[in-house]
């Protein structure tokens, strides 16, 4: 934990976060103005004291959007990444301990699951089963399961044959009390790692959807979807580009930069 | 004047428990033809020593704090990296432990011996290498040269990989030559033919030869002087005739009483 | 070595019938079915036609007996008529696939030629300040999501400065070029895909390249080497070096599908004549026979990117034997 505290760059990595969550969480009570609400006298206007960011193209507030934009990155980050960390940890421990079939199974899936383009998986469940946030969600987090799969099988591995040499001088352990107390232990840093990652990398995802218009769709709001507007009117309105792109890279940059402390802490023989 | 001298050589590596002192203070003299033994356990430092000397404490990760060691009188630790270059291997070789790992996997081991050669004798065409590369593995009595040639380590045994490890040291034919554990590792029939072959090249060639072992037995068997090591000290250095029969300190007493080889592990 | 490569093959059948499954169930699983995609484009179709479309696909028999006949056709390649023009899927795909091959082959390329110098560079000098700004340059490109710094280097590039043109990969005039001037006018329109399809993978493999290499300088072959005598430079470069790239030939071959899939977004963003772009339209159209032709060529790609890649380091690392 020192060293978590001491590293600069990961303390205010976590600093951002943290304010993006409480964005998120309490946009209805920061923000000066409806995200929704349209002013067509205003279109596209500049940054200024009264639009600190400027408007869109209907005249709303580019600001207060970006408040609404990150209640949707961050859900959508820590949903998806949870999809993600509960079936790659569970395939990988049941891959891992059981071994055998069961093993073989699990594992010819995951190298099934590896040959295709995530992405590509993602933009046809999310095109065909109507783009809402909620589809999004799923379709990230149960496409992005394998590299974490191979990670905590590989762990799973190892423990099991150190623990089994353990086991069999000092007679019987029982399955369970191998499991939580010699397995879950070990495994659970990389499944940390893991998690950090794998919320910038949803985030990243959802970015991305929006930007093709396959994500959230109106009148909510999102980063990428700001972009996707945005970019229509790049010439004319660079508020509308730069700003939820500088958001979308400082949020996804401070959980990839989270992760890495992590992972110093966690597992110090890795650098 | 002694052929190597180590002054009040220090070295510490960090560890995540904090700064750790590997070789706290230690200075010995080694004299032309002696061979001269280190004699502890693993973690006493003496492998560190042996490191310092050959300047490759970095690798490790560890930090050379105070001290001199001088090679007649060049003081080693003085010389820039780039100087030290044509010292080591010509002058001052070193053979490791556990022959296994100490043979780079993906290159040809021909090519690994030859450049010994090459790298010290840029002049040489390609026949004069090989030529020199052929009659540093006849010393260490290895035959099948053309198969040794086009092999990757991972083919050969481990009796074989040490004999081209100690071959790479001894073809330029250096007047120190380092051997760390030489026989950790090998069978016990393979231990005493690498023994017997490094008297012999010692012999043949007039080396100077500094054997770091845990081994109490080879050092009395083999060796003129011997320095024991415990937590990075010298507690003792005498020749060895002596320090066998009539031990000083209590520690190395007790060592030679109990028994002849000292446990690798911490007990 | 030939067994080797004979027993990797083996092993694949299993997942090219895996393969085949998964899209094969996707089509099967999500709402609509083809015969009412094509009832919907053309509002002509008559309920009774839409029958005959039904038995023509087959879609009122079995699910077994449906994955049977339309494994028996794409196994000669054969994915059906787009929905969109009637031209065979396939045609489509084939048309398309060059400029991605091209788009990702020369990303891999730039990717090594920049990750590689960089990683080995910032692992001998660790921790110097070069190593820290490409630390910070690197996890900067991991985070940077592509589409946006695409668009910014296009408003700079294309927009702002006009250096580079912005969409596509020939230009209008194409055709009346000469043989050199083709060639420039390709390369123009190549820069900007290729630089943003190299971003994310160039910030990973650099990463791996730096810790291969600070991995392969802690080894025990290179005490060795040290102590015979040799530079630095020759440590570096004749022994550490092939031991700290052999695992990137392991790690090209799996990032295959990630630059597939980068491809949808970046062709898209410089309408770019791929097969990215042409899946993209495929599926806002729910163009099923080329959606699912794409979805069954690209996980080829990738599993014979793979066999590629394990054969290779099979063939370039001594330690590996084939049994």
């Amino acid at each position: 934990m020192n060293k978590f505290i001491k590293n600069k760059i990961s303390l205010s990595a976590a600093a951002f976060i943290a304010a993006v969550i409480l964005a998120a969480a309490f946009a209805p009570f920061i923000v000066k103005y409806d995200p929704a609400a349209q002013e067509l006298s205003q279109r596209l206007s500049a940054p200024s004291a009264k639009h600190l960011l400027g408007t869109d193209d209907l005249g709303r507030d580019v600001l207060s959007r970006m408040f609404y934009g990150a209640r949707v990155s961050v859900s959508v980050g820590f949903v998806a990444a949870l999809i993600t960390v509960v079936i790659g940890s569970l395939i990988g421990l049941f891959a891992g301990y059981f071994g055998g079939a069961i093993d073989g199974v699990l594992m010819r899936f995951t190298d099934i699951m590896l040959c295709f383009p995530t992405f590509f998986l993602i933009l046809l469940a999310v095109a065909f089963f109507e783009p809402n946030i909620y589809n999004v969600m799923i379709a990230i987090g149960i496409t992005s399961w394998t590299g974490l799969a191979r990670i905590v099988r590989a762990e799973v591995l190892t423990v099991r044959e150190r623990e089994f040499v353990l086991a069999s001088q000092t007679l019987a352990v029982s399955g369970f009390r191998l499991f939580f107390v010699h397995i879950l232990p070990n495994v659970i840093s990389p499944i940390i790692v893991y998690s950090a990652l794998a919320i910038g990398g949803a985030i990243l995802t959802e970015s991305g959807l929006s930007f093709l218009g396959l994500g959230v769709q109106p009148p909510m709001s999102s980063w990428g979807q700001i972009l996707m507007q945005g970019k229509d009117y790049i010439y004319a309105a660079w508020w509308l580009s730069l700003f939820p792109g500088a958001a979308i890279l400082l949020t996804v940059l401070s959980f990839n930069l989270i992760g890495e402390s992590l992972r110093d802490i966690l597992d110090p023989k890795e650098l | 004047m002694p052929l190597l001298s180590v002054k009040n050589l220090s070295v510490e590596y960090k560890a995540s428990f904090g700064v750790v002192k590997a070789v706290d203070g230690v200075s010995f003299d080694v004299e032309k033809g002696e061979v001269f033994a280190i004699v502890g356990r693993s973690g006493s430092g003496k492998s560190s020593v042996a490191s310092a000397i050959m300047r490759l404490t970095d690798i490790d990760g560890a930090q050379i704090k105070s001290g001199e060691i001088f090679y007649r009188e060049t003081d080693l630790l003085k010389l820039s990296f780039d100087d030290t270059r044509k010292i080591y291997g010509k002058k001052i070789s070193m053979i490791f432990q556990d022959p296994q790992s100490y043979l780079n996997p993906v290159i040809k081991v021909g090519k690994q011996i030859e450049e010994a050669v090459k790298v010290h004798n840029p002049k040489l065409s390609k026949s004069e290498i090989k030529e020199r590369a052929a009659s540093a593995l006849k010393k260490v009595n290895l035959d099948d040269m053309q198969r040794i040639f086009n092999s990757y380590s991972h083919r050969l045994s481990g009796g074989q990989k040490q004999r081209i490890l100690t071959a790479m040291a001894i073809i330029n034919e250096p007047e120190i030559l380092i051997a760390d554990e030489p026989t950790t590792g090998l069978d016990a029939a393979v231990q005493k033919q690498i023994l017997d072959l490094i008297k012999e090249l010692k012999g043949k060639m007039g080396l100077t030869l500094i054997i770091i072992t845990h081994n109490l037995k080879i050092a009395e068997k083999h060796s003129d002087k011997t320095a024991v090591m415990r937590s990075g000290k010298i507690i003792e250095c005498a020749p060895s005739k002596e320090i066998f029969k009539n031990p000083k300190n209590e520690y190395v007493k007790q060592l030679t009483n109990v028994s002849y080889s000292l446990p690798e592990q911490m007990p | 070595m030939f067994t080797y490569i004979f027993k990797r093959l083996i092993y694949s059948i299993p997942i090219i019938l895996g393969i085949t499954v998964m899209t094969f169930a996707v089509m099967f699983f999500t709402p609509g079915n083809p015969a009412d995609m094509v009832a919907d484009f053309n509002i002509k179709v008559s309920a009774e036609s839409k029958e005959r479309l039904i038995k023509l696909y087959g879609l009122d028999k079995a699910w077994y007996e449906q994955y049977w006949n339309w494994l028996k056709r794409v196994v000669v390649l054969d994915f059906g008529n787009s929905f969109r023009d009637g031209k065979p899927a396939s045609k489509k795909i084939a048309e398309r696939l060059p400029a991605t091959i091209l788009l990702n082959v020369l990303s891999i390329i730039l990717m090594l030629c920049i990750s590689i110098p960089v990683g080995v560079y910032s692992a001998v000098k660790k921790y110097s300040l070069f190593d820290r700004v490409l630390t910070a340059i690197v996890f900067t490109c991991f985070s940077v999501p592509v589409f946006w710094a695409a668009l910014m280097l296009m408003t700079v590039f294309g927009l702002w400065l006009g250096w580079l043109p912005i969409s596509g990969l020939t230009s209008f005039e194409f055709g009346e070029f000469s043989f050199f001037e083709k060639i420039l006018d390709l390369c123009r329109h190549l820069i900007l895909p290729v630089f943003v399809s190299t971003l994310g993978s160039f910030a990973v493999m650099s990463r791996y390249v730096r810790s291969g290499m600070l991995d392969v300088l802690k080894q025990d072959y290179i005490k060795t080497a040290y102590s015979k005598g040799l530079s630095k430079r020759q440590v570096v470069f004749n022994h550490a070096l092939k031991n700290a790239l052999l695992p990137l030939i392991t790690i090209i071959g799996l990032s295959i599908p990630g630059l597939i899939g980068g491809s949808f977004i970046i062709e898209t963003i410089f309408s770019y004549p791929g097969m990215g772009r042409l899946g993209y339209e495929a599926i806002m159209a729910r163009d099923y026979p080329v959606i699912m032709g794409i979805g069954v060529i690209s996980a080829f790609l990738t599993l014979l990117g793979n066999i590629i890649a394990d054969v290779l380091y099979a063939s370039a690392d001594p330690r590996i034997r084939y049994k």
